[in-house]
C-alpha cells in the first residue's frame, strides 16, 4: 500500500476519532440535544470499507453512524451542524445523530431500528443492478442486527439475485449491555453466509489494512456482478453503548485489552515502524484534524437554529 | 390585529348580559379604559371599558341583545382593518332571563344555529326528535307557524290589530320585529288611535325574572300564614337612644327595620328548622343565618342577603342593609349578594299600610311581612292604652315547616321586638 | 371506454405506468407467470420481463425494505403483498423507514413506492386473510392511504399512486376484484389523490365511506329512497390526505351523517371522519354523528358468523332510519 493511501487512511480514522471525542465532550457539557452512540474504537471498519467505495456508491448505516458518514466523504461542518440541530445540518435538524443521511455522498441514512438498513442497502443494490449504473451498496450493521429477521431476509434476497451489495458486520461483542455470545449460538457471524451460499469473511476489524483488503475484494466482486459478501469485522467500542451510560457490564480487563489494540495508535506505530511516516508528520495530521473539528463546531454554533415555521417541510413531497 | 371586547363575567352566576347602551358607534376612536357600552343582567348594570385603544371596527350586538359571557360584543383595531368574517359572526342569543342556570334544552347544533339565525329562542320550542330533542325541523316548523321573527308582545299586538307580521320591518336583533315596530307601522298607516289608550312594552328582563320566580313560588310552595302585632313602645325608645350613636358611626339612620332584622336573625338562629332552603326534594340547613332584605328598586324588587346576620350587631346589620339597598338601587349587586338566603324580611312600613302578606322567595323557608307602626288602643293588663303597634305577617313553606313551629317562631320574634334591649348586647 | 374488472383495471394501470416510466418495477410474491394471487399482475411479466416483475422470497419485511431502498435510489417500486393482513410483517419498513425517510433526511431522500394490499372480508378467509389496516397507516405522518372502490377509480388511483413521490398504502378490496365497470383507455386518465367523490347525491342524509362499503351504501340508498329518504353517498377514495371539504360540504347540506367502514370501529377511519365533522361542522348537525363498522372481533371463518359481524345493507338502512328519527 502506498504512502499516500496509508496516510489517507490514518487521517480518515483520526477525523472520526477526534469528531467523536468532541461530540462526547459537547454532549457531557449538555451542548448537544439528544443522545449519542460513539464509534470510537471501530474507526478502521468504516474507513477500511469506504476507502474502496466511490462517492456515488451507497451505504446504509446504524445508530452508531457518525463514522460511516465521515468515512463516506461527508462534510464535517454539516455533520456537526446536524448534531447541533442547526438549519445547515445535513438534514436541517430533522434527523440528528441517529438518523443522519447524506445522499449526495451515497449515505442513505443512519438508522434507529436495528437491522433495518440491511434490506434498504439490498434495495439500493437492486436499484443499481436494475439501472445498470455500476454502483455498489454496503450495509453496515452490528452483531446484534444479525439476530433480526431483516438480516436473514435481506441476505437471502441479495444472494439469490446476485446483487452488488456488501454486508459489513461490526462485531463489537455487545448489543447494548448483552454479550451477544449469550444470545447467539454461533461464534462467527461470517459463518451465516453459508446459509445463503454467500462468501463469508472474518477480518480483524482493528487492522485498517486488513479491512481495506477484504472490503476491496468484496466490492470488486459485487461490482463485477458476482454477488454479495458478508464481512465480519471483529472490533470493540471503547465507550459504552451511548454517552452517559455506565460501563457496568464489560470486564475491565476486556476493555483494557481492546484499548491496547486501538486501531489508530496501532496504525500510527506501524507507520513509524515501517518508516512510512515520522512522528512529526503524524502530529501534524492530528493538528490539522483537530482544526477541522474545531471549525466544524464553530460552523455549527454560528449556524441558525431550525425554525418552527419550517417544521412541516418535507413530511410529504407535495 | 383587531381585539374583541367581550361580555365580562361579573360575579359567579352570570352567564350572559344584555347590552343596554352603546357609548360609541362604529368608526369611533376609544382609549383603553374608556367606557364603551353598558350592560345589565337581572341583577346588576355596569359599564364595560375598552381593553385596548383603537377604532371601533364592528359592533356585534345592539341594545336589547343578550350576549353570553366571554363572547365578543365589538371589535377594536386599526381603522380600515378588515375582520375575518368567521371571527365576527354575531353571537347574540336570547338567553332565558333568571338567576338560576337555565334548564338544559336538548337541541341539535343545527337546530340551534337555525334558531339563532331566525332569532328564535330554542326554549320556546317543542322537540320532536329522539327523546324530545329539538331538531332543525322543529325550528322550521315554528318559524312557518309564526310567520315572521317577532317578540311575543309584537306578535300579540299584530294579532290584535290584525296585521301581517312580515309586512312590518323589524328593528330588533337580526331584524326581529318588536312591539315598537308594530306601533310605528300602525302610526304610519293612521291606525295608531288605540296607541294613545294603551302603551305596550316588552317586559324587562328583571320583570320577567320576578314574574317567573314569584309565579313559581306561589304555584309550587304551599304558603301558610301567621299574623300578629308587636308592641313597639320599648323599641321606639331604645331606637331613639341609639340612633345618634349609630348615625355617627355609619352615616345612616338606625331604622326600625334594622332592629326587626336583628330580631329575626336571633330568632332564626334559635329555630334551626326554619333557617333552611328547600328545592322540594331536599332540605338544606344552614349553620348561619343569611337574611334577605327585600329592596324596592325602580321597575322591580331585589332581595340582597346579609350573610351571617346571627353573628352581626344591630349596627353592623344596619350598615350592611343600608349599603346593600344602595347597591340594589344602582343595580350594582353582585350575583353572590342576592343568593344563599334562608329567610327574608319585607318591610312596607314606610307606605303606611297596616299589613300585607308576602310570597316566599324560593328556595327560602319563609318571609316576614312587616307593616307600618300605628298607634292603636290595646289592652294592657285590664286597661286600654294607646300603643305603637306593628303588624307582622309570616309566610312559611308548609312543606318543611309545621304550623306549631311557625307559631312559636312568630311569638319569639314578637317577644324580641317587645324586649329589644337584648338585641343590642 | 371498455368494460373491465377492478383487477384488470389495476393490471392495466401498472402496465401503462411501466410503459411510460421504466423506473416502475413490480415486486412481490408469485407475480410473474402466476399473475399474483388474484391475477392482478397477469401478463405483466410477459410484457416487461422478469427484471421488472420480480418474484421475491416469502419475506415481507425483506422485500418491502428492498423496495424502500430501491425507491430511495431512483426506482418506483410497486409492491404487492399477497394478502394485506401481512403488512404487519413489513410494518417497520413502512412506518419507521419509508414514512420518515424524506423528513429525517430534511428532504434529501424520497421514497416513491406503492404498497398494494389485497384485503377485506366477506370471503370466509378468517382472521389472517380478511382484515383491513387502513387506519393504522392513515395514522402515520409521512404515509398516504388510498382505497379505490370501482374499476375505473382503481386504475386512475393506482396510476396516481405510482406517480406520487411519497410512500402510498393502496388497499384493494378482494370483493371488488371481479366487479366490472366502464374504464377509460386514456393513458393519461388519473384520479387525483386526496379527492373524495360524491357517488350519489341526496339531500336528507350523508353516508361517508370508502372501498367495498361504497357499494353497500349505494344499495342501502336505493332502499331508503323508497322510504322517501334521499341519501348522499361520499366515497372518500383517499383516506389520507382526507378530503374533508367534500365531507363537510355534504354534511352542511344534509345535516345528518353515517360514517361507515368495514373493519373494526374502535379507533378507525369512521371515528376520524366523525371527529372532523364534530369539530368543523358542529353547527350543521341535526342528529348525532353515527358510526358503523365491525365490532372488536377477529374475522370469523364461518360465513354466518362473518356476515354477523360485518356491516350489512340492512344494518346501514336501519342506522340511517335512526338518524332520520
Amino acid at each position: 500500500m502506498d504512502r499516500d493511501t496509508r496516510l489517507h487512511l490514518y487521517r480518515e480514522m483520526l477525523r472520526i476519532r477526534q469528531f467523536e471525542e468532541k461530540v462526547r465532550e459537547l454532549a457531557m457539557a449538555n451542548e448537544l440535544p439528544g443522545f449519542f452512540h460513539l464509534y470510537v474504537g471501530e474507526e478502521a471498519v468504516a474507513v477500511g470499507v469506504c476507502s474502496n467505495l466511490k462517492k456515488e456508491d451507497y451505504i446504509t448505516s446504524t445508530h452508531r453512524g457518525h463514522g460511516h458518514l465521515l468515512a463516506k466523504g461527508a462534510d464535517m461542518n454539516r455533520a456537526m451542524a446536524e448534531l447541533f440541530a442547526r438549519e445547515t445540518g445535513y438534514n436541517k435538524a430533522r434527523g440528528g445523530s441517529m438518523h443522519i443521511a447524506a445522499p449526495e455522498v451515497g449515505m442513505l441514512g443512519a438508522n434507529g431500528i436495528v437491522g433495518a438498513g440491511i434490506p434498504i442497502a439490498t434495495g439500493a443494490a437492486f436499484s443499481s443492478k436494475y439501472q445498470k449504473d455500476g454502483k455498489v451498496a454496503v450495509a453496515f450493521f452490528g452483531d446484534g442486527a444479525t439476530s433480526q429477521g431483516t438480516f436473514h431476509e435481506a441476505l437471502n434476497i441479495g444472494a439469490s439475485f446476485s446483487l452488488p451489495v456488501v454486508y459489513v458486520c461490526e462485531n463489537n461483542l455487545y448489543g447494548v449491555s448483552t454479550r451477544q455470545s449469550k444470545v447467539r449460538k454461533l461464534e462467527d457471524i461470517a459463518e451465516r453466509a453459508k446459509a445463503y451460499d454467500m462468501r463469508g469473511i472474518i477480518v480483524d476489524g482493528n487492522d485498517i489494512e486488513a479491512v481495506c483488503d477484504a472490503a476491496g475484494e468484496a466490492v470488486r466482486l459485487a461490482r463485477n456482478g458476482e454477488g454479495p459478501t458478508l464481512i465480519e469485522c471483529k472490533t470493540y467500542r471503547h465507550y459504552t453503548h451511548f454517552v452517559g451510560e455506565p460501563d457496568n457490564y464489560r470486564p475491565r480487563e476486556e476493555v483494557d485489552t481492546w484499548k491496547k489494540k486501538d486501531p489508530i495508535t496501532g496504525y500510527a506505530q506501524r507507520l513509524i515502524r515501517e518508516e512510512t511516516a515520522v512522528q512529526e508528520e503524524l502530529d501534524e495530521i492530528l493538528r490539522s484534524v483537530n482544526q477541522e473539528v474545531e471549525k466544524a463546531v464553530e460552523f455549527a454554533k454560528n449556524s441558525p437554529k431550525a425554525r418552527p415555521d419550517t417544521v412541516f417541510d418535507d413530511v410529504y413531497a407535495n | 390585529m383587531a381585539e374583541a371586547i367581550n361580555m365580562p363575567k361579573l360575579g359567579l352566576q352570570m352567564t350572559s348580559g344584555t347590552i343596554t347602551t352603546w357609548y360609541v358607534k362604529e368608526g369611533d376612536l376609544v382609549a383603553k379604559g374608556d367606557p364603551v357600552f353598558a350592560i345589565e343582567t337581572d341583577k346588576l348594570s355596569s359599564d364595560v371599558e375598552a381593553t385596548s385603544g383603537g377604532t371601533i371596527l364592528r359592533i356585534l350586538a345592539q341594545p336589547g341583545e343578550t350576549v353570553e359571557i366571554t363572547k365578543p360584543c365589538c371589535y377594536v383595531g386599526e381603522a380600515g382593518e378588515t375582520l375575518d368574517a368567521e371571527a365576527v359572526e354575531e353571537v347574540s342569543e336570547e338567553m332565558p332571563a333568571g338567576g338560576e342556570p337555565a334548564k338544559r334544552v336538548f337541541c341539535t347544533p343545527y337546530g340551534r344555529k337555525l334558531a339563532r339565525e331566525y332569532g328564535i329562542s330554542v326554549e320556546e320550542l317543542k322537540g320532536t326528535g329522539p327523546g324530545g330533542r329539538i331538531v332543525a325541523a322543529d325550528v322550521e316548523a315554528w318559524r312557518v307557524s309564526n310567520q315572521g321573527q317577532a317578540t311575543h308582545r309584537a306578535r300579540k299586538l299584530a294579532q290584535d290589530y290584525q296585521i301581517e307580521l312580515p309586512s312590518v320591518p323589524g328593528s330588533g336583533p337580526r331584524g326581529r320585529i318588536q312591539s315598537e315596530d308594530i306601533q310605528r307601522s300602525l302610526a304610519e298607516s293612521g291606525r295608531g288611535d288605540k296607541e294613545e289608550e294603551t302603551v305596550v312594552k316588552d317586559m324587562s328582563s328583571m320583570r320577567k325574572t320576578i314574574g317567573r320566580r314569584l309565579s313559581e313560588s306561589k304555584q309550587t310552595i304551599p304558603h301558610v300564614y301567621f299574623k300578629d302585632e308587636a308592641d313597639m313602645t320599648s323599641l321606639m325608645n331604645v331606637r331613639s337612644k341609639f340612633q345618634e350613636a349609630a348615625v355617627g358611626r355609619n352615616g345612616n339612620k338606625l331604622s326600625v327595620n334594622d332592629i326587626v332584622l336583628k330580631a329575626a336573625a336571633v330568632a332564626l338562629s334559635e329555630f334551626e328548622e326554619l333557617n333552611a332552603q328547600t328545592d322540594g326534594a331536599t332540605i338544606t340547613y344552614f349553620k348561619h343565618v343569611n337574611l334577605g332584605v327585600a329592596v324596592s328598586v325602580p321597575d322591580g324588587l331585589v332581595v340582597p342577603v346579609i350573610r351571617r346576620a346571627d353573628e352581626k350587631s344591630v349596627a353592623d346589620i344596619s350598615r350592611e342593609a343600608y349599603l346593600l339597598a344602595k347597591k340594589a338601587r344602582s343595580k350594582k349587586l353582585m350575583p353572590e349578594e342576592i343568593t344563599g338566603g334562608t329567610f327574608t324580611i319585607s318591610n312596607l312600613g314606610s307606605s303606611g299600610l297596616e299589613c300585607f302578606q308576602a310570597i316566599i322567595n324560593p328556595p327560602e323557608s319563609g318571609i316576614l311581612a312587616v307593616g307600618s307602626i300605628r298607634r292603636k288602643p290595646v289592652a294592657v293588663g285590664d286597661e286600654i292604652q294607646i300603643r305603637p303597634m306593628m303588624a307582622l305577617t309570616g309566610s312559611f313553606d308548609h312543606r318543611l315547616i309545621d304550623g306549631a313551629l311557625a307559631a312559636r317562631f312568630m311569638v319569639r320574634v314578637k317577644e324580641l321586638l317587645e324586649n329589644p334591649l337584648t338585641l343590642f348586647f | 371506454m371498455s368494460i373491465m374488472s377492478y383487477s384488470k383495471a389495476l393490471g392495466a394501470a401498472m402496465a401503462e405506468e411501466m410503459r411510460r416510466d421504466d423506473k416502475v418495477v413490480c415486486i412481490g410474491i408469485d407475480l410473474q407467470y402466476y399473475g399474483g394471487a388474484f391475477g392482478v399482475t397477469q401478463g405483466l411479466c410477459e410484457e416487461f420481463g422478469e427484471d421488472r416483475v420480480v418474484n421475491m422470497p416469502i419475506a415481507e419485511a425483506g422485500y418491502t425494505g428492498l423496495a424502500v431502498g430501491a425507491a430511495a435510489t431512483g426506482l418506483r417500486p410497486v409492491v404487492e403483498l399477497q394478502f394485506g393482513d401481512w403488512v404487519t410483517i413489513a410494518s417497520d419498513q413502512l412506518v419507521n423507514q419509508a414514512a420518515n425517510m424524506r423528513y429525517m433526511s430534511g428532504g434529501a431522500l424520497s421514497v416513491p413506492m406503492v404498497m398494494r394490499l389485497p384485503c377485506g372480508g366477506f370471503g370466509a378467509a378468517a382472521a389472517q386473510h380478511s382484515h383491513m389496516f387502513e387506519s393504522w397507516f392513515a395514522f402515520v405522518a409521512g404515509l398516504k392511504v388510498m382505497c379505490p372502490s370501482t374499476p375505473e377509480e382503481a386504475k386512475g388511483m393506482l396510476k396516481t399512486a405510482i406517480r406520487e413521490n411519497d410512500p402510498i398504502i393502496f388497499l384493494e378490496h378482494r370483493q371488488c376484484y371481479e366487479m366490472k365497470g366502464e374504464v377509460t383507455e386514456d393513458p393519461e386518465f388519473t384520479v387525483p389523490i386526496g379527492k373524495a367523490a360524491v357517488k350519489r347525491e341526496g339531500k336528507d342524509v350523508t353516508i361517508v365511506t370508502y372501498s367495498y362499503m361504497v357499494h353497500f351504501a349505494l344499495e342501502a340508498a336505493k332502499i331508503l329512497e323508497q322510504e322517501g329518504i334521499d341519501t348522499e353517498v361520499v366515497d372518500l377514495r383517499t383516506i389520507k390526505p382526507m378530503d374533508t371539504e367534500t365531507v363537510l360540504n355534504s354534511v352542511k347540506k344534509t345535516h345528518r351523517v353515517l360514517c361507515l367502514q368495514e373493519t373494526w370501529l374502535t379507533c378507525g377511519v369512521a371515528g376520524e371522519v366523525a371527529a372532523v365533522i364534530a369539530d368543523l361542522a358542529f353547527d350543521y348537525l341535526d342528529a348525532p354523528v353515527k358510526r358503523m363498522g365491525s365490532p372488536d372481533c377477529p374475522a370469523p371463518f364461518s360465513p354466518d358468523l362473518e356476515t354477523y359481524v360485518l356491516p350489512s345493507v340492512n344494518g346501514i338502512v336501519q342506522a340511517v332510519r335512526e338518524l332520520m328519527e
